[in-house]
């Protein structure tokens, strides 16, 4: 509860009441605003190259996506004029046909109509096995799409596919076909065009792209809310040095720093001229993943003890300066399928001995655990250079060592370990954070069901529960949200008491915005920029 | 004549065996190309099958190799494979910041180190000698990315007289502007070749300093500045221009922490960026101008020597 009443206290001081401040000022229209990003975007094209938070950043003030997820998760229309549903007849009976209706008189930005003809184009481009897009979910599972008039696109699905509205939200936003239609879809996705894709829908459009230093993005004049964009431009300014990054906003250099080091967070909380937020809740969680290919992980008795044996609080209040929440499964505070009856398991050393004992592992004459009179060694990776993780590690060894196994530490860069040692299961236990999605039918599968573990998926794990593989399966083919729902939380109970993997906490993430910049508002389900079109700056 | 076709000889089959030892080495790095896209649960593995396919992928490293240096051949260094780009215009792009940052600093730290290194020498074991030497001991020991942190620190923070980092001003740019933000990256890398390269001048000056030639000249009557620029600096210079040209030739590469630091978009910028996407065609690329630039650097510096010391005969 302490972690919980801090949080609050926080959100109020940092975001509430500086919110409320702000909406008693009266708009502003025009000035620069410049966001700091710590890597360079690798393509402003929408569902194009590798899955990259500034990319996304920079995408969500030149395009808009049919629907977006606004700050709790809840749906709401972009280009469509409303959310397809069961209720307005968008969804149908059988849950394989879904209708978008498009806003009258939508315009990219060189003035040509936005019509239901580029949804159709999109879709089979994302759809095409040639194009390499980020996300390739859902896509495939469009058997064709009609468009009856220019702004209606149905879209008619194989089989029930109960996310398919995510697919088209958020990061997914429709191309423009008069631009990338002469193309081939193979050379779409990895040419010219993920620098300069030629026409946006966003409230903002590419002005310059200079190449290791800025992106301008100036007003789109055809934006379809009529008086937005306030702002003139914004220019997304690539530090690469965290460091630097701070003292440039310090200096006054940059008005906003988005995923910035939990290190800095003293340093943060008392930068004159800003306020930091920590999002409404956290953007991820971390977690341990547990490979089952060892046979001592394979037993739900050793997992659980290396559960029940690993003080979390600890980190969360050492390394995380109780900002973090504690969670009890992959559905954190924050999913839609968060479910509050699913509490974490405690720290509670005296029975992780039990269970291990019950497991077969005895202390040898040396202290340490063994079994057949193998010693137990957990090799545990994560990626190096991360100052929270090697924390983190600290306290994993202290704790895993009193219980009497060995933890043996190897680290690599994030490339290496996301590229080689984590999807070829080449570490006992590996340490990372995953970032929330907006439907649980987009992951839960990924991590838990049998038929993912790598490389087919990202059962990294390797878990294999029956029950689990039943429950994902009847989760796909349903459409009635309730049902969903509490196939969710069955799967989150389930898990939760199985352990395949340890679930650490859930991270805030910390921004800082300059006091001048109003309305910036974290999204738990976006990036900072998700509403652009509403950000001025007083004079 | 002769020798210098030889050496263009021999510097076209080292700049083979480099493409080689380029290619090879990129290539044995762990995680791999595709190592971005590997953790992204909304990628399926026949869309990861497509972009290994659209990128060349699942051709054998030979025929990569072969294709690859086929189309370098024709001047063409491919595309990036993180963002669709030429490489040859991302190197255009990157380039002239470096050449920029590295002509400032190059000019400065050479006037700086010959008159160190010369009064340095020439005032043997004096307190003025202690203090440069002192000052040269710590440029060398300190961290490149603890004195910048520290010149924005104290130049940019406390007393706000420089930008933190950047290349120019991003609403209104101007030469002045431009100038103005090359100043603490051109100092960072300036104080780092001054610390190494005036104790080479001074080395080099103390030998000189006693041989018979420069007792004569100053038995000749000869003013002492005179003695020092014409005997002894020329002398001295034949050595440190092996250093200098290896110098020249790396920072071509790009002054990686410098520039990561100042958000510099130089080639040391594009060269950490690549790596870390394992953005094998822009790697390739960038070493390979490098490797270029250091053999015309050293061909150039042997040329300099006959310059320098008329004795010396390149056959």
């Amino acid at each position: 509860m302490k972690q919980w009443s801090l949080w609050v206290g926080l959100m109020a001081a940092s975001t509430l009441i500086p919110a409320a401040l702000a909406q008693s000022a009266t708009p502003v229209r025009g000035g620069t605003v410049v966001d700091s990003l710590y890597e360079e975007p690798d393509s402003i094209l929408p569902n194009a190259g590798a899955p990259m938070v500034f990319a996304e950043m920079v995408q969500n003030t030149l395009f808009t996506p049919l629907l977006y997820t606004g700050p709790h998760g809840n749906l709401r229309p972009g280009l469509a004029s409303e959310v397809p549903s069961l209720q307005n007849g968008g969804i149908s009976k059988n849950g394989l046909t879904y209708t978008f209706h498009l806003r009258p008189g939508l315009k990219w930005s060189d003035g040509k109509p936005l019509t239901s003809a580029d949804i159709a184009f999109t879709a089979n481009l994302w759809k095409n096995p040639q194009y390499a897009g980020t996300s390739k979910i859902g896509y495939p599972d469009i058997a064709s799409v009609s468009t009856p008039n220019s702004t209606t696109v149905v879209f008619h699905l194989k089989k029930v596919f109960p996310p398919f509205l995510y697919a088209w939200a958020n990061y997914y936003m429709p191309v423009p076909k008069h631009i990338l239609d002469h193309t081939p879809p193979s050379q779409i996705g990895v040419g010219k065009f993920l620098h300069n894709p030629g026409a946006y829908s966003g409230p903002f459009m590419l002005k310059q792209w200079v190449v290791g230093d800025h992106i301008t993005v100036v007003r789109n004049p055809y934006y379809y809310r009529k008086g937005y964009p306030y702002l003139n431009s914004i220019i997304f300014k690539i530090v690469p040095d965290q460091n630097t990054q701070l003292l440039a906003l310090k200096a006054g250099e940059a008005d906003i720093g988005y995923f910035l080091p939990i290190t800095q967070y003293s340093l943060l909380k008392s930068m004159r001229g800003f306020k930091l937020t920590l999002g409404t809740v956290p953007p991820g969680w971390e977690s341990i993943w547990l490979n089952e290919q060892d046979p001592a992980l394979k037993s739900t008795k050793v997992r659980l003890a290396l559960t029940y044996g690993l003080n979390r609080e600890q980190m969360i209040k050492d390394v995380w300066h109780n900002l973090a929440l504690p969670i009890a499964n992959a559905q954190p505070p924050g999913d839609v399928s968060y479910d509050p009856s699913i509490k974490p398991l405690p720290y509670d050393p005296a029975k992780a001995a039990q269970l291990l004992k019950e497991a077969g592992w005895v202390k040898g004459s040396n202290g340490m655990l063994e079994k057949n009179g193998k010693p137990f060694v957990i090799v545990y990776s994560t990626t190096s250079g991360n100052p929270w993780r090697s924390q983190d590690e600290q306290i994993v060894q202290s704790d895993w060592g009193k219980l009497g196994i060995q933890v043996k530490i190897v680290n690599y860069p994030a490339s290496t370990f996301f590229g080689t040692i984590v999807p070829k299961g080449k570490a006992d236990a590996m340490e990372f954070e995953e970032l929330n999605l907006p439907s649980p039918g987009l992951y839960l599968p990924n991590f838990y069901e049998s038929n993912k573990i790598p490389p087919n998926g990202q059962n990294y794990e390797h878990y294999n529960n029956p029950k689990v593989d039943a429950l994902i399966h009847q989760m796909n083919v349903t459409v009635n949200p309730k049902q969903l729902m509490h196939i969710y939380h069955e799967i989150g109970r389930i898990t939760a008491a199985q352990v395949p993997m340890i679930y650490l906490y859930a991270p805030p993430n910390l921004a800082v915005n300059s006091t001048r910049l109003h309305n910036y508002n974290q999204n738990n389900f976006a990036y900072d920029t998700w509403n652009s079109w509403e950000w001025w700056v007083s004079k | 004549m002769r020798y210098l076709v030889n050496r263009i000889l021999q510097s076209i089959l080292l700049l083979w065996l480099s493409t080689v030892a380029v290619f090879g080495l990129v290539h044995a790095m762990p995680g791999g190309v595709l190592a971005a896209f590997a953790n992204n649960p909304m990628l399926t593995e026949a869309a990861k099958k497509a972009l290994i396919r659209d990128l060349g992928l699942d051709r054998p490293l030979i025929t990569q190799y072969f294709s690859w240096l086929g189309a370098v051949l024709q001047g063409d260094l491919g595309r990036s494979y993180n963002t669709g780009q030429q490489v040859i215009r991302l190197i255009g792009a990157h380039l002239p910041p470096t050449l920029e940052l590295s002509f400032a600093s190059f000019a400065f730290a050479l006037v700086l180190s010959l008159v160190i290194g010369v009064v340095s020498a020439t005032r043997r074991f004096s307190w003025l000698d202690y203090a440069l030497t002192f000052l040269a001991y710590l440029g060398v020991s300190m961290p490149v990315f603890w004195f910048a942190v520290m010149l924005i620190l104290v130049f940019s923070i406390t007393w706000p007289i420089f930008p933190v980092q950047g290349y120019n001003n991003l609403s209104n740019p101007s030469l002045l502007s431009n100038l103005h933000h090359l100043v603490l990256p051109a100092i960072t890398l300036t104080v780092f070749f001054v610390a190494r390269w005036s104790r080479y001048v001074r080395a080099n000056v103390l030998e000189v300093l006693g041989q018979d030639y420069v007792r004569t000249a100053h038995a000749k009557g000869q003013t002492r500045s005179k003695v020092i620029v014409r005997h002894v600096l020329r002398n001295a210079l034949i050595p440190f221009v092996t250093v200098f040209a290896l110098d020249v030739g790396s920072v071509i590469g790009g002054a990686t922490i410098t520039e990561t630091i100042f958000a510099w978009p130089g080639m040391g910028r594009l060269f950490y960026d690549s790596l870390t996407y394992r953005d094998y065609p822009v790697i390739m690329g960038i070493l390979l101008i490098s490797a270029a630039v250091v053999i015309v650097a050293n061909l150039l510096a042997d040329l300099a020597y006959t310059v320098l010391d008329p004795r010396i005969q390149l056959a």
